[in-house]
């Protein structure tokens, strides 16, 4: 997704923040492509917030060295770093119309009369608000509001663009379009995004890619692919996406051996306990009458329909087991049934979650 | 745009008409209490200020226009109140703002704040003597450090100077315990977003943290304006009846061997209207500007 001839947008280097005693960001190196859209997620308190607040300058770190493009930032104050502000509750002045609000940044940075006038239609325009320009703040729906924030903020054309949780505030539906909007919004303008939500499934729809993170650390980066198909830990397999984490043992020669039974793996892990991911959808029914290696017998307990798929959930001597199957003419089991379930060495991945042994702080 | 579902915070509750029909109900307490010991009591100083010696008349009213102390007691009142709600405001706001963002020690100055508030304007008054007068503590101590002539210095205590100072005492704190709500209430996110926007602090205190604060500066400013017009207990310790404010000749007219209860009722009800209409005027002139 990104080349590696792509210039920084946004680089961070060895990046601590502390509030008193605890770290708040610690030891974060990353950098962001120019007009790459990068989404930071993670459970509540790990920093997120923080970290972009570092970017925009409202924080100073106590370590390292934030960067916009090449230049060195840490000294530079907000109003000069030229970037791009959303936040979940929209901000925007509410003593001024739509129009006053676009246009107040530009008008702040005394651009000329005409400049301003056109490019705070051209910016209405592109949010799909210009027959608002008139109106006010209150009068608006809180998506049309983000629209507005947007615009805003994209006016001034600055070098990055940070929205923290800018949906949250939203209901599904206008979440779910604003969102591909704002995707489209990035690809058109080339605007370099980082894009903090909660929501992972948001993160993975519209990134180039996602930055997870935990207790003030990144876990992982990598594609949306990459962060779904190939967790580097409990911790990330656990966060992005619905799994099943079967608790057992490599035995150092290809196999992972769970409650009797001996699974063949893709590759080879060093002996020792560990826990084997499976998606639900990556397991499947298991043909009539074939025996063999990958094979799991379970009794089928509960189920939720889900629109295109509908999620069982399986027994297999205690252990629950998540089996996701096409809504498809013919499919469906029956609660009480047994079954018998499969999946593909390649489906499946070994965690040995090295992370989790470090004794865990208090958030 | 509109979602469905839950309401939002800004759709008022719509009570259907039948509903409606009962809603005073909760209302009768309150409009009791009011009426028993508000407007009636004001009803009363209206209906007597109507009469001379029994007989209806609009003299007391006229009396305005006849003798000159009358209007210049009230134009007396109001640039003392003028005066010192601008400068309670103008002192009391950066204050307000340096208890807000105090931390822990926040909760302690509020309280602190409050005593000025417990006190009758009485003590207040010979607070001031004590502190400042002839004889007074911080007097004898620049006396004795700057050998400056006693009498000189604490004249001004017993003018119109003197009030000033005084209502101050009473006024300040009145303004830090509003406008420390207004900052605790403030959307700071705007101010940010302001800032990464490339304005200027002088851009962002006019265009954004003005117009957030004005509500809280309208409403405050008002209240200073009515306290200094209804005061009296300080300036009658300080400047007994030298200094003519509207109240101090109110009460004259009360206390007086030659009571003349009805002037001092006609005075009353122009004492209320006046500050009355100040604030609403105040309040509209300044609530065109800033739409909310
Ligand atoms: N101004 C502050 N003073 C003290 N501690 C702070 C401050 N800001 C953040 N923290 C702490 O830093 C940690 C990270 O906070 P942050 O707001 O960045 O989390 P977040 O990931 O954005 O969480 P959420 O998803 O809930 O928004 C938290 O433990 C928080 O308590
Ligand atoms: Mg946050």
């Amino acid at each position: 997704m990104m080349g590696p001839e792509r210039s920084v947008g946004v680089a961070l280097e060895g990046i601590g923040k502390r509030y008193g005693s605890a770290w708040a960001v610690r030891d974060i190196s990353l950098s962001v492509g120019a007009g790459e859209f990068l989404s930071i997620v993670g459970p509540s308190g790990c920093g997120k917030t923080t970290l972009l607040r570092l970017v925009a300058g409202f924080v100073r770190p106590d370590e390292g060295t934030v960067r916009l493009g090449e230049q060195p930032v840490n000294d530079v104050p907000v109003r000069e770093r030229r970037v791009g502000l959303v936040f979940q509750n929209y901000a925007l002045f509410p003593n001024m119309t739509l129009y006053e609000n676009v246009a107040f940044g530009l008008k702040a940075q005394n651009r000329s009369a005409t400049e301003v006038r056109r490019r705070t239609s051209d910016l209405l325009e592109m949010v799909g608000m210009a027959d608002r320009a008139q109106s006010y703040p209150r009068q608006l729906s809180g998506g049309q509001q983000q629209r507005i924030a947007l615009a805003r903020a994209l006016a001034v054309e600055p070098r990055v663009l940070l929205l923290d949780e800018p949906l949250s505030a939203l209901d599904a539906k206008v979440r779910n379009s604003l969102r591909f909007e704002i995707k489209r919004i990035q690809r058109d303008s080339g605007i370099t995004m980082i894009y903090v939500t909660h929501d992972q499934e948001e993160a993975l729809s519209i990134s180039d890619r996602v930055a997870l993170m935990r207790k003030g650390a990144l876990e992982q980066v990598g594609t949306p692919i990459e962060l779904y198909s190939d967790p580097c830990s409990l911790f990330a397999a656990d966060f992005i996406g619905v799994s099943n984490l079967l608790k057992g043992e490599s035995d150092g020669e290809g196999g992972f051996l769970w409650k009797g039974h001996r699974f063949i793996l893709e590759t080879p892990v060093e002996r020792g306990p560990a826990s084997l991911m499976i998606r639900p959808e990556r397991l499947f029914l298991a043909p009539e009458g074939v025996a063999g290696a990958n094979v799991i017998e379970a009794l089928v307990q509960g189920r939720v329909f889900l629109g295109p798929i509908t999620r069982f959930s399986c027994n297999v001597e205690g252990e629950p087991l998540l089996l996701d199957l096409l809504n498809v003419a013919g499919a469906g089991l029956k609660v009480g049934e047994r079954v018998r379930l499969h999946f593909e060495p390649s489906d499946s991945c070994v965690l040995q979650d090295l992370k989790e042994t470090v004794p865990e702080g208090v958030n | 745009m509109r979602r469905s579902g839950a309401p939002r915070c800004w759709e008022r509750t719509e009570f259907n008409l039948e509903e409606r029909r009962y809603l005073w109900l909760l209302l009768l307490p309150v409009a009791l209490v009011l009426a028993v010991f508000l407007l009636w009591p004001l009803f009363l100083v209206l209906w007597e200020s109507f009469f001379v010696e029994g007989t209806f008349s609009l003299d007391n009213y006229l009396s305005l226009f006849v003798r000159k102390l009358y209007r210049e007691s009230l134009a007396t009142s109001l640039s003392l109140s003028f005066l010192t709600s601008f400068l309670g405001v103008l002192i009391g706001l950066p204050i307000s703002y340096a208890v807000y963002k105090s931390g822990r020690a926040k909760g302690f100055l509020m309280a602190l704040t409050a005593i000025p508030l417990t006190l009758s304007g009485l003590v207040v008054g010979f607070a001031f003597i004590v502190l400042l007068g002839t004889s007074g503590f911080f007097t004898l101590l620049l006396k004795k450090w700057f050998d400056i002539n006693p009498l000189e210095f604490s004249a001004f205590l017993f003018t119109w100077r003197g009030l000033v100072v005084a209502y101050l005492y009473f006024l300040i704190p009145r303004t830090i315990l509003t406008m420390v709500v207004a900052w605790s209430n403030a959307d700071w996110s705007l101010i940010e977003a302001a800032e990464s926007l490339g304005a200027s602090r002088a851009t962002i205190a006019r265009r954004v943290l003005l117009p957030m604060l004005a509500p809280a500066l309208l409403s405050g400013s008002s209240l200073l304006f009515a306290v200094s017009m209804g005061a009296f207990g300080t300036a009658f310790a300080l400047t007994g009846t030298a200094v003519k404010i509207l109240p101090m000749i109110i009460y004259t007219h009360v206390s007086d061997m030659s009571a003349d209860i009805a002037q001092a009722d006609a005075l009353a009800v122009v004492l209320t209207l006046v500050t009355t209409l100040v604030i609403v005027g105040y309040e509209r002139f300044f609530a065109v500007k800033s739409p909310r």
